[in-house]
């Protein structure tokens, strides 16, 4: 995902639009396959389509771009890649590889309609900040996820774990439990079993998917506020958000969607939804006989707490990463009497500065300005500070120190937003200075500029 | 933030260091023009150098091109030259039956338009494109321009013979129109000791890259306007075209490059903001090509550059915080005077 988002050029045109198209049309191949893949198996089996997808979508973006700039032989090679990996694993490649290879060539020729019209990348600095913090929270989540389903011990066929209550986290008997009581004879779970292999319960096996699982909401929560607030921001702004752009949000958001539905798809995927998809698992369970959640009350296994951790940390990056994504959708949002400022996608965001301090410089520099005007050289209206300061100190050389110490002080706090103690502490000893040295001189003794006298501030 | 974008304004300043004083190795005492038209290229756009022949001219464009590690080539604007000689043009080949596209010399990083305005305004227009929209398009084929793109042109007055006078839609895509002037006496003098043996424009050597010119022009791009300096800008323009002396005035593509060329400035000064003091030294470069005087102004004698510092004169500069009233996010302590 982030190497097809990486392989977007700024200044690429349809190129940029394909990185997120494809990332889209992944996503949504991969949320129809879903039903099929639940569990740790099926976490497996779609880390492996994951990448069988990503991979072929990448090697038809590298062939397509190069055809289109010109360069048929790397084109070809891309391509050639893609049929040899299909010709030697044809079982393991073929069939996923090549439909996302299909669509990725549609999507992919829809993106390079009108090319040439289309006026470079429109997104701006923030914009591809929330692509590359929401792409890295979501490989970032995805890994954790993975990390945590590659740990989970083989199971054999039979050996799933039972369903949990949505309410108490119990087992929850159902088809032939139901039926047979005396198999379960405590909570509704069946005795622990020394012969057989560890299959954990949903209560110890992964003690802290509860809180991935929450991670994962709030992640998901802090995409949608983004998206939302960026959104209400270009609007305001006057411009409708590039269809991409959305398709790119969008391809953003069916992959969390997707990390967030394999936790629920684990066994023991928390209290509330986990609770229907593991009550599948729980159905074939007791079709074929498996022992459920048998170990419910034995002591955690050295997996078992590999796994509690990983889940920890999986909810410790989560929430950060959703922190992260929701502090960026704070700063893409209109600001308050400040919405001229977002105008501009470029534009540095006005600094908060030290709000007393500002004010001091300012003092400061007005009382300047009016010691500078008593003495007949005020500032002309057409003079910017700098050029008046430099006048002023033609007509009274002492006054170039503190002048130019106040100018220096006073254009970051009035140009730049922002100003330091130490500005205004120098700034307030020069505006001092300029009083006293221009103190006891009167208009007549200095020569204002002819040009700026009919203009000159009071 | 402030700091990181401080940092980056800080290496655009040494950029901009390294490629003034290798150029200056050339150049002798053209130090503001060389700002100014590098400040041009940071903020992507295309310069116009103006002068009588033997000033310098193409001498600046060769040598920033050879400092910003672009590609380079030069077309000598003649009358007789075509659009196709310029974009390049469709060759049959019997080989294959087909037309294959041959590249013009455009297609390249920096590209000499040397002594444009002795071209006809066909051949004038084929740069159109190019330059507002960094792609050529030929035989109904679009073809993209690589990036960074520069194009400098340069020409001599038009009071000379066989020039043709750029169209306004020409002129207008110029960023900046610059004049490199005789240097001083001093300068000649010193510039004649220089030159005395082999020419250093043919040693001189890139200090950057193509790629370090992206960076430096996302940089500037980042720098910081004022609302009221944007304002200040608009009304710069507002008052060309309200001028009595000038029939046509700039237009919004004026203050746009009023302020790309006041960031680019301000960031060559190592500054993370603009001050006013960026667009009133951007103003003439910016301002000057783009105003139509009117015929009575023009029979007066009356320059182009004279309306601009007109303007300019005229028009209030945002220096005061408003009376009354306060800067954004400034705290008054409870009684103390506005």
């Amino acid at each position: 995902m982030l190497l097809a988002l990486a392989l977007s050029r700024p200044e690429g045109g349809a190129r940029s639009v394909r990185g997120p198209l494809l990332l889209l049309g992944a996503g949504l191949g991969l949320l129809v396959l879903l039903p099929g893949l639940r569990g740790p198996e099926g976490a497996v089996a779609f880390t492996q389509l994951f990448g069988r997808v990503m991979g072929g979508a990448v090697l038809v973006f590298l062939a397509v771009t190069a055809l289109e700039g010109g360069r048929a032989a790397w084109g070809a090679a891309w391509l050639s890649v893609l049929l040899l990996l299909g010709a030697l694993w044809p079982a393991q490649v073929s069939s996923p590889v090549l439909g996302a290879g299909l669509l990725a060539l549609v999507l992919t020729l829809l993106g390079a309609v009108g090319n040439e019209n289309r006026p470079s990348l429109r997104l701006g600095n923030a914009g591809r900040a929330l692509l590359g913090v929401g792409g890295a929270a979501l490989l970032g989540a995805a890994l954790v996820g993975l990390l945590a389903f590659a740990a989970w011990p083989a199971q054999t066929p039979g050996q799933r774990p039972a369903a949990v209550s949505a309410t108490t986290g119990q087992a929850r008997p159902s088809g032939e439990q139901a039926a047979h009581p005396e198999v379960f004879p405590e909570r509704g779970l069946p005795p622990a079993s020394a012969a057989t292999s560890p299959v954990l319960g949903p209560r110890t096996v992964l003690p802290g998917t509860d809180l991935a699982l929450l991670g994962g909401l709030l992640l998901v929560l802090a995409l949608l506020f983004t998206v939302l607030r960026g959104r209400v921001a270009r609007w305001r702004a006057g411009t409708r958000p590039q269809w991409w752009e959305i398709a790119a949000l969008a391809g953003l958001l069916v992959t969390a969607l997707l990390v967030v539905a394999f936790i629920f798809a684990a066994p023991g995927g928390g209290n509330g939804g986990g609770g229907g998809l593991a009550g599948d698992a729980a159905g074939d369970a007791a079709r074929t006989g498996g022992t459920g959640s048998q170990a419910a009350d034995q002591p955690p296994t050295r997996n078992a707490e590999l796994l509690r951790w990983l889940s920890l940390i999986s909810f410790v990056v989560l929430t950060t990463l959703a922190g992260l994504v929701f502090w960026l959708g704070l700063r893409l949002g209109p600001d308050t009497g400040e919405g001229e400022e977002s105008d501009s996608a470029h534009a540095d965001p006005a600094p908060v500065p030290d709000s007393a301090a500002l004010h001091r410089v300012r003092l400061a520099y007005r009382a300047a300005l009016a010691s500078l005007a008593g003495a007949g050289l005020g500032r002309g209206q057409a003079e910017t500070p700098a050029e008046h300061a430099r006048r002023a100190a033609r007509e009274l050389p002492t006054l170039a120190g503190p002048l130019g110490t106040l100018v220096t002080a006073y254009a970051p706090v009035r140009y730049g937003g922002r100003v330091s103690d130490e500005d205004a502490d120098a700034a307030e000893r020069a505006a001092q200075d300029i009083t006293t040295l221009t103190a006891g001189i009167s208009p007549g003794q200095s020569r204002p500029d002819p040009a700026d006298t009919e203009s000159e501030t009071p | 933030m402030t700091n990181a974008k401080e940092g980056e304004q800080g290496r655009v300043q040494g950029y901009a260091a390294r490629v003034l004083e290798n150029v200056a190795r050339v150049l002798v005492g053209k130090e503001d023009v060389t700002r100014l038209a590098l400040a041009g290229v940071l903020a992507g756009g295309h310069l116009l150098l103006e002068d009588a022949p033997g000033t310098g001219k193409t001498m600046l464009a060769r040598a920033l091109a050879a400092s910003l590690g672009l590609g380079f080539r030069r077309v000598q604007f003649t009358p007789d030259l075509l659009p196709g000689d310029v974009t390049g043009v469709s060759v049959y080949r019997p080989a294959t039956g087909e037309f294959e596209f041959v590249p013009g010399p455009i297609f390249t990083g920096l590209l000499l338009a040397d002594e444009i305005n002795r071209a006809t305004p066909k051949t004038q227009s084929a740069l159109l494109e190019a330059m507002g929209e960094g792609q050529v398009t030929e035989s109904g084929v679009t073809h993209v321009l690589p990036q960074p793109f520069v194009v400098i042109a340069t020409q001599n007055p038009i009071e000379h013979e066989g020039t043709y006078r750029l169209p306004e839609a020409q002129l207008d895509r110029f960023l900046l129109k610059l004049s490199v002037g005789y240097p001083t006496l001093e300068e000649e003098v010193r510039m004649l000791a220089r030159l005395q043996g082999a020419h250093p424009i043919d040693t001189l050597g890139p200090v950057a890259g193509p790629a370090d010119l992206l960076a430096a022009r996302a940089a500037v791009q980042a720098v910081r306007v004022s609302d009221d300096l944007r304002r200040y800008m608009a009304a710069l323009s507002a008052r060309t075209r309200s001028h009595a002396q000038v029939a046509l005035g700039g237009g919004p593509r004026a203050s746009l490059a009023l302020q790309g060329v006041a960031q680019a400035l301000a960031a060559l000064a190592g500054r993370g903001f603009v001050l006013p003091d960026d667009v009133k030294a951007a103003a003439p470069g910016v301002l000057a090509h783009r105003l139509t005087l009117r015929i009575e102004a023009r029979l007066a004698g009356t320059r182009p550059e004279e309306v601009v510092a007109d303007v300019l004169r005229q028009e209030p500069v945002p220096a005061d915080p408003a009376a009354g009233g306060r800067l954004p996010g400034e705290h008054v302590p409870a009684g103390a005077a506005l």
